[in-house]
């Protein structure tokens, strides 16, 4: 059995997981700030948007993401909902499950996105950054559409 | 108010149970997965939903799951707004959680927007749910959305 | 170095101003219930909506909330990311978070992205809200889109 201090401690570990993860949210949602995503994320971090958004790594590859990405999104909203963070017996690397609901503007129009995320954290002097973020998209379509008449905008 | 102890058992609790949920919104996601949707109830469990029937017991709703993952080619769960109370016994609690639901039912695009009120029971040390309790607000064709089709006709 | 009962506290309070902002956020679901939403409000409270108007006291918050009844018969409030920061004080909150809303606006399905800000305070051991503000991102008929229509004209006009 953990000690109090350890429950604790792994409680408040969850707690700043989940609002670095929120934290990036914001930032996405007002004008993504290539400069201070980047500095969410470890070093040698690597984003992986898989065949859509490629694999991107170290902060100046991700920052230059999102710096490219800021000029297609002109609005969007990142509902960030339903983690299962889990942190090693270290306390210092944990893993994280989200859903992201994201109404947005791609390229002049409106599209919805369904999205799913695998992260993994590392903390580093006592803060925790993303050294890993792999995005599942389950679909990205043209509002007057909807995922089954077309699950990807062009 | 409780010792530091029982404090910090509680909001140990609230995270479990919270992570319970979104398991099962997971193994919904995963093509309502039977087994592994089954194993998060108690024996006696009871899962109800509005216009979907009531199913009692780990074999009922088995069964239930095992058919949904016939219909449903595609869902992601999410789940939303949870509001848990510990009951003072520590082995019983309540829970309220929004759900927003983009679905493929039959080949076609569906929003789904439910609540839930959930009563859960901690078995050997593991919180499982003991009543699931899904109402429906609408089932609605992407295309013409809850006002003019709350509910879609399902085959 | 925080205590670890100052810790626990921590962790708790940021358990209950989220309870209570997600209360008031089910209070607006189904019939708005005005009095449950300025229950959860000190009396000087003020709800700062922006292009929907600045409400300053219980009774002016009640009552624009009381209104929204003829105009809505069905909504839900998901709402989720909260970000919760407890003052040094213990006493004191603030709060941000996002609102996706599904009303139905006089007959229509409408389509709502918000995000909400709050600041709350601790008084006699519960926490309240003496701020509640909001910046509505689209409030859009379901069948137009946040592109086509960004917001439904303000409602009652």
């Amino acid at each position: 059995m953990a000690s109090q201090e350890e429950r604790v401690q792994l409680l408040e570990d969850i707690e700043d997981i989940r609002r670095l993860k929120i934290d990036y949210a914001g930032v996405c949602d007002t004008g993504y700030d290539g400069d201070k995503l980047a500095a969410m994320f470890t070093e040698d971090a690597i984003w992986d948007g898989g065949d859509t958004f490629g694999v991107h790594r170290g902060r100046a590859a991700i920052r230059d993401l999102f710096n490219e990405i800021s000029s297609d999104i002109t609005f969007a909203l990142h509902y960030m909902i339903g983690h299962t963070i889990d942190v090693d017996s270290s306390g210092t690397k944990a893993t994280g499950k989200w859903y992201l609901w994201e109404p947005m503007t791609y390229k002049g129009q409106a599209v919805l996105g369904a999205i799913t995320y695998d992260d993994e954290y590392e903390k580093v002097d006592g803060r925790w950054y993303f050294s890993r973020m792999n995005v599942q998209i389950h679909f990205l379509t043209p509002y007057d559409k909807g995922w089954v008449k077309q699950r990807m905008v062009t | 108010m409780g010792t530091l102890e029982q404090r910090v058992q509680r909001l140990q609790d609230i995270t479990d149970i919270r992570r319970l949920k979104i398991e099962y919104a997971q193994q919904c996601d995963d093509n309502y997965n039977p087994d592994g949707l089954t194993v998060l109830f108690t024996d006696d469990a009871v899962w109800e939903g509005t216009g979907l029937g009531r199913y009692e017991g780990k074999q009922a709703i088995h069964g239930f799951w095992t058919d949904a993952s016939g219909r449903f080619t595609f869902a992601l769960h999410y789940m939303v707004g949870d509001a848990i109370d510990i009951a003072p016994s520590g082995v019983e609690a309540t829970g309220h959680w929004y759900l927003w639901e983009p679905a493929t039912i039959d080949g076609r695009a569906m929003f789904v927007a439910a609540t839930y009120d959930d009563v859960y029971k901690k078995v050997d040390g593991r919180w499982l749910f003991h009543r699931v309790q899904a109402h429906s607000h609408f089932l609605a064709p992407y295309e013409s959305g809850w006002v003019k089709v709350p509910f879609a006709e399902l085959d | 170095m925080a205590t670890l009962e100052e810790r626990t506290q921590r962790l708790e309070d940021i358990e209950a101003v989220r309870r209570v902002l997600l209360r008031l956020g089910e209070s607006c679901d189904g019939p708005y219930d005005a009095d449950t939403f300025v229950s959860l409000m000190t009396k000087d409270a003020v709800m700062d909506l922006m292009e929907m108007g600045v409400y300053r006291g219980r009774q002016a918050i009640h009552d624009f909330i009381a209104g929204l009844r003829e105009h809505i018969s069905f909504t839900l409030h998901y709402w989720c990311g909260f970000l919760i920061d407890i003052a040094p004080s213990g006493t004191e909150a603030t709060a941000t978070w996002y609102g996706m809303e599904t009303p139905t606006i006089e007959g229509r399905a409408v389509l709502g992205g918000l995000t909400h800000d709050a600041r709350l305070r601790k008084v006699e051991g519960r926490w309240m809200l003496t701020h509640l503000g909001q910046k509505l991102h689209f409030m859009t008929p379901y069948d137009k889109g946040w592109v086509k229509e960004r917001t439904i004209p303000p409602i009652g006009s």
